[in-house]
């Protein structure tokens, strides 16, 4: 086998190219092949259990950085008693 | 190890003048009194702005803007594009708060007066871009070219062709033509996507730079009474405090959006029917519902005049002054109470919020 005269292995593994006339993509454009029905769509926009865990768990994270973030908020708001910040306009 | 981390940030500092930039944000001060709460809008909008140019970017890769393909696009970003679904609901339902939340802006600082000297212009840079925001949601709502947004463009094409004398031009500028069609997706389409989203960058741009050189607005009832007891408006720094209020309002906001997509997904009306006749009470999304239910009330003809010409006419002109308020609205410029321009704000948020409801429920 030699490597600059040989076929790619893939090439000889391929399958055989198919031509698809136009008018029969035109028929199957005609016939709304591959178009998406309402029903899909709604299918698509139903509420699933995995949806509302997923949300579920969203909102936890929230609440765990709210209170992270409430805790600096408090040490900032000590050091702003503590006359650390300017405090007036 | 130190001594290289000095070294890297005075580097950074020479270049991008970091220290500068936050010693800018700790000297900012924003007062506290019990209006302060209005002060979190502009950030909210700023989010919600952030995620839109996220997720449109995104539903603009897959959406195909021509009139044969908008819909089944649309239809495949919800099916078949993983995640597809929720980006477009994501996208849907940041519009919809952006739009609230920038009418709760306007109203709040309307009625506490924030255009007064010298912010002028911070509150024209707002009503602009109040303005582009509306119009956003607008063009964003006909993109799926389905039923509905086929009427609402017919609806919402056809209320500037009763301008005076300009009308139908602006009519014939949108649609592309005389009759709602192809050009008037194609021109939606570039609007929403560029035009509009450029022009609302660049005015937010002079918008955050004009509140950063001038500091929020304090009302006139709090001045008043801080003057009268020789006190000082207590105030606390930008950052870090009100930049972590923010952060737990953004987190929360987020939370919000994120449980209204996942309920409420974005819908997806029928396939437009041209032949079809519009339906009875066709009405137009929540945002305009108010000016539809004004329309509505107004008799065919005013005085000879046509009603639809006149009800938009009024509206005009009552715009007009709310955009041209720090320059009509003497009083507040001389920092004492305006009750004539309060009762106009108040009348506006009551007209706003009876409007709206009626509309959407009757």
């Amino acid at each position: 086998m030699n490597f600059f005269v040989s076929p790619p292995a893939h090439a000889e593994e391929a399958a055989p190219m198919k031509t698809i006339p136009a008018t029969e993509i035109k028929k199957e454009e005609a016939a709304g092949a591959g178009s998406i029905s309402l029903e899909a769509v709604e299918k698509a926009r139903t509420i699933t259990a995995e949806r509302i865990y997923w949300l579920i768990g969203l909102w936890l994270l929230i609440l765990l950085a709210a209170v992270l973030i409430r805790w600096q908020l408090r040490h900032d708001d000590k050091l702003y008693e503590e006359g650390y910040y300017t405090r007036e306009l | 190890m130190e001594e290289q981390k000095i070294q890297v940030k005075k580097a950074l500092d020479e270049r991008l003048m970091l220290g500068a930039l936050i010693d800018l944000a700790r000297k900012k001060l924003v007062p506290v009194h019990k209006h302060t709460i209005w002060y979190y809008m502009g950030a909210l909008l700023l989010i919600l702005f952030m995620i839109q140019m996220v997720t449109g970017p995104i539903l603009l890769f897959y959406y195909k803007p021509t009139a044969e393909t908008a819909y089944q696009s649309v239809a495949e970003i919800m099916v078949k594009l993983p995640y597809g679904w929720l980006i477009r609901s994501v996208h849907h339902w940041a519009s919809n708060l952006m739009i609230l939340i920038a009418f709760v802006h306007f109203f709040s600082t309307f009625l506490v007066k924030a255009y007064r000297r010298p912010r002028e212009f911070t509150w024209l840079t707002g009503m602009v871009m109040f303005l582009l925001v509306l119009f956003l949601g607008y063009t964003g709502y006909t993109l799926p070219f389905d039923e509905r947004a086929f009427f609402a463009l017919n609806v919402g094409t056809d209320m500037p062709g009763a301008i005076p004398v300009v009308g139908q031009y602006v009519l014939e500028f949108l649609r592309g033509g005389a009759q709602v069609g192809a050009h008037t997706l194609n021109r939606f389409f570039a609007l929403h996507v560029g035009v509009l989203p450029l022009a609302l960058l660049a005015v937010l741009a002079i918008h955050i730079i004009l509140v950063q050189m001038h500091g929020m607005s304090v009302p006139v009832s709090i001045e008043k009474k801080a003057r009268e007891e020789k006190k000082k408006i207590p105030a606390k720094p930008m950052f870090p405090h009100f930049v972590w209020h923010d952060a737990i309002n953004g987190l929360v906001l987020v939370g919000l959006l994120f449980t209204l997509a996942i309920c409420m997904p974005s819908e997806l009306g029928s396939v437009i029917d041209y032949l079809k006749p519009a339906p009875v009470g066709v009405k137009p999304d929540w945002f305009f519902l108010w000016v539809y239910q004004i329309l509505k009330w107004i008799p065919t003809y005013v005085l000879g005049i046509e009603g639809e010409v006149v009800g938009i006419t009024g509206l005009a002109l009552a715009a007009v002054v709310i955009f041209c308020a720090p320059f009509v609205d003497w009083k507040s410029q001389r920092n004492e109470r305006s009750p004539l321009f309060t009762a106009f704000a108040v009348v506006s948020l009551l007209v706003f919020l009876v409007c709206t409801a009626i509309g959407f429920f009757f």
